[in-house]
């Protein structure tokens, strides 16, 4: 069992039969058994579910398990075998990655956000360790339960395939765009990047 | 428009580890809804910063891909077989293309438009489905070689520094480098 499926958040399957209606029900919030309202309006503003319709979202929904964590919790660590993805409902995490300085913090992530996208086509290491800084109350939606998707071709599983790609190249532009930019003003970021030189340096020195 | 050749389409794509499997039901609507490009050796099939319409499927000949992210470091090289995808943010979206790419012998392509792609994805296509696959993969090791390389240029700030130094002013990196192999 890998560190992200210990049971210390508590889980539940969502029965979600009341969605399974159409796009009479978009925007508004659908109860299911469990007695947890889904906001369509929530799911149609995440990029994942671009294209989807209200069935659709169910049918994803449907494969999905909802849980909960506390402020600190730490819902998975960088290095942990990484299969699945997760859709914040509400909440705070935050990002982190292991450095010379310990572990850094590279980005806050809230309500809407997804995370894992990788890891559910590919698998492999968790690339960096996600934190709750608030409740936090997320989806997730396991690699085998989106593998059973993709054997069956599913429409749906085409169209959130479609999602992650575009969100997978989007990242790659703005990193490879990142990458330019250091070396598009070369003059000013040797600068930097001297300063950052000189402050290792100086941390080494103390360390010593 | 040119048509590409059905029967000798479906045969060099079922030979791609990409395409393997599928059947001439499959392959058929697939490839009547591409155009056959072709391409003289030492012709520009596009370049760096181009923002590709189409998607394209290497049939025969040989194309070769160059890139160079960081300055001052290697250029990648890559050349590809029958059955490989190229210019392959065009299926999805008008991603700018990293690589300058060149046949380097007479080479046909299939292109797909992108327009085309994803109806052929709407209609259950599982050629279509098979290049969904094949690009997510290829996009994961796209997203983790870059991050690493970004990752690079941070934590090792002074190799990243001389590559800087090197580009302000360029007598003073190969000085620089002369004394490092001395």
């Amino acid at each position: 069992m890998s560190r992200e499926d210990k049971p210390t958040l508590p889980k539940s399957r969502i029965p979600l039969d009341n969605l399974a209606g159409g796009p009479t029900l978009e925007g508004h919030p659908v109860i299911g058994k469990d007695g947890h309202a889904h906001n369509l309006n929530f799911f149609n503003s995440i990029s994942l579910f671009n294209h989807l319709d209200a069935g659709e979202i169910a049918q994803v929904l449907r494969i999905c398990t909802i849980e909960n964590a506390a402020a600190g919790d730490v819902i998975f660590t960088e290095g942990d075998a990484a299969e699945s993805l997760l859709i914040l409902e509400r909440g705070e995490v935050v990002v982190m990655r292991r450095s010379r300085d310990g572990h850094v913090p590279i980005a806050h992530l809230g309500d809407g956000s997804v995370v894992g996208e990788m890891a559910l086509i590919v698998g492999g290491p968790r690339s960096a360790t996600i934190k709750a800084l608030a409740a936090t109350r997320f989806y997730r939606l396991s690699g085998r339960n989106f593998d059973t998707l993709r054997r069956q071709r599913s429409v749906v599983a085409y169209k959130l395939l479609r999602n992650m790609l575009i969100t997978l190249g989007d990242r790659h532009q703005n990193v490879v765009q990142r990458i330019a930019e250091v070396f598009a003003r070369p003059a000013v970021n040797t600068e930097i990047f001297e300063r950052h030189c000189r402050e290792l340096a100086e941390r080494i020195n103390r360390v010593v | 428009m040119t048509s590409p050749p059905l029967d000798e389409a479906i045969q060099l794509l079922g030979t791609s580890r990409t395409f393997a499997g599928l059947t001439r039901e499959d392959l058929t609507p697939f490839i009547q809804s591409a155009e056959l490009r072709e391409f003289q050796p030492g012709e520009t099939v596009y370049r760096s910063q181009d923002r590709p319409a189409y998607g394209l499927i290497l049939l025969s000949g040989c194309i070769e891909q160059t890139e160079q992210i960081v300055p001052g470091q290697a250029i990648s090289r890559q050349t590809y077989a029958t059955g490989s995808l190229f210019s392959e943010a065009g299926f999805v979206k008008a991603w700018q293309h990293q690589h300058d790419c060149v046949a380097i012998e007479a080479t046909r392509a299939l292109a797909i438009e992108r327009s085309q792609f994803f109806h052929l994805l709407n209609s259950g296509n599982n050629v279509a489905f098979r290049i969904l696959e094949a690009l997510m993969n290829l996009y994961v090791r796209k997203v983790r070689d870059a991050n690493r390389d970004l990752d690079q240029l941070y934590s090792q700030p002074e190799s990243t520094l001389l590559l800087l130094r090197g580009l302000v002013n360029p007598g003073d990196s190969a000085t620089a480098s002369a004394k490092e192999e001395g």
